[in-house]
């Protein structure tokens, strides 16, 4: 009997999207380990560098789930103009029906904007710290309440945020560890 | 020929039942490049209430009185996004003017097209609300909230709470740094 329980309770705790103070996990993940993304769009050099180096972020995590440059996927890290206060967009497809898994993501920067790279004085936004936001959502991880967090839901210029055990965390928990 | 043995009457069944089928193959056809279902989310830049004054069109207390329907538009980045427009009624204006606002929210389904937007500002009929609101070109009346979550209240008891974040303060110091911020 106590199996029984013990099993059951496994497996609520299993299928329950999982939400905690430090991450905040959707529910619903890739079914793939690695996914590609093209970057080419993005044209400038240093922003495809910041892409990289974003991704290589969220690599070094550990965990069962890579993103790595793949020229020609459906998946793409590139730019549009809008007169807004968004700096960056990320759209994740979910197929329709019961399970929802992604299939597809896209991330589009602002060009509206001014970011470092390449720009070094005046008003800038630091474009890896915001690749970092943007591939936290391809994981598929929420905003948080964590000013701090490099997935807080809005960001002040000059702003510099890196990876901590919160969002580490967080993509373990999603895709297990290495 | 079976066809040849129908009578002169049930032709004009026939032949509507066939344009029936056609028009709705047709608008299948039409709908099948909008159909997905995403998820957005936005980072967007940190905005105070002095911004969001100086930003704005119009600073309105209000209710919402309505659910119009939902639009769905191109997103400017190649795809479609969905919008809900709700009607408000205002109580007080703070900057601006204008009756029976139509306030677009981010978000909603279309037909086919279903999008979900994070921290999207989560309207309720009958919810009293602090907006602050940015008109729309080329759509008369009708505005977009500024800052997305950061310039949209409601208003319960004494207490203005950010839709979106859930930071709560008191409505009377919101409005006095609205009005300061006028001047």
């Amino acid at each position: 009997m106590r199996k029984i329980l013990l099993g059951l309770a496994i497996s609520v705790a299993g299928i329950m999207p999982l939400t905690a103070a430090a991450y905040s996990y959707p529910g619903f993940k890739w079914n793939v380990g690695t996914v590609g993304f093209d970057t080419a769009p993005l044209n400038v050099p240093a922003w495809r560098s910041a892409a990289t180096e974003a991704m290589n972020n969220w690599n070094n995590a550990g965990a069962r789930f890579v993103m790595i440059n793949y020229a020609g996927s459906q998946n793409t890290v590139s730019y549009y103009w809008q007169n807004s206060d968004t700096l960056a967009v990320t759209q994740r497809y979910l197929r329709y029906g019961l399970w929802g898994d992604i299939y597809r993501a896209t991330i589009k920067i602002n060009n509206y904007h001014r970011f470092n790279p390449p720009y070094t004085s005046g008003t800038w936004f630091h474009l890896p710290t915001i690749m970092r936001h943007e591939f936290g959502h391809v994981i598929p991880l929420n905003h948080v309440s964590d000013l701090s967090s490099v997935m807080y839901k809005s960001i002040d210029p000059w702003q510099v945020k890196h990876l901590r055990a919160d969002e580490v965390n967080g993509i373990r928990a999603i895709y297990g560890v290495r | 020929m079976e066809f040849a043995n129908h009578s002169p009457m049930k032709r004009p069944l026939r032949i509507s039942l066939i344009v029936a089928i056609g028009l709705v193959a047709a608008g299948a056809l039409w709908e099948l490049p909008h159909t997905s279902r995403k998820i957005v989310d936005s980072l967007v830049i940190t905005k105070d209430v002095p911004q969001l004054t100086t930003e704005s069109d119009v600073i309105i207390t209000g209710v919402v009185k309505k659910k119009l329907n939902t639009v769905r538009e191109p997103d400017g980045m190649g795809g479609d996004m969905v919008y809900t427009r709700w009607l408000i009624s205002p109580v007080r204006h703070l900057k601006g003017n204008g009756q029976n606002i139509v306030v677009r929210t981010d978000g909603g389904r279309y037909l086919t097209t279903i999008v979900d937007v994070e921290d999207s500002v989560s309207l309720s009929v009958g919810d009293s609300t602090l907006l602050f609101l940015r008109a729309i070109p080329g759509a008369k009346g009708e505005y977009q909230i500024a800052g997305s979550f950061q310039g949209a209240y409601q208003l319960k008891g004494s207490e203005a709470i950010q839709y979106g974040s859930n930071k709560a303060r008191t409505a009377h110091d919101l409005t006095t740094e609205i009005q300061r911020s006028l001047n």
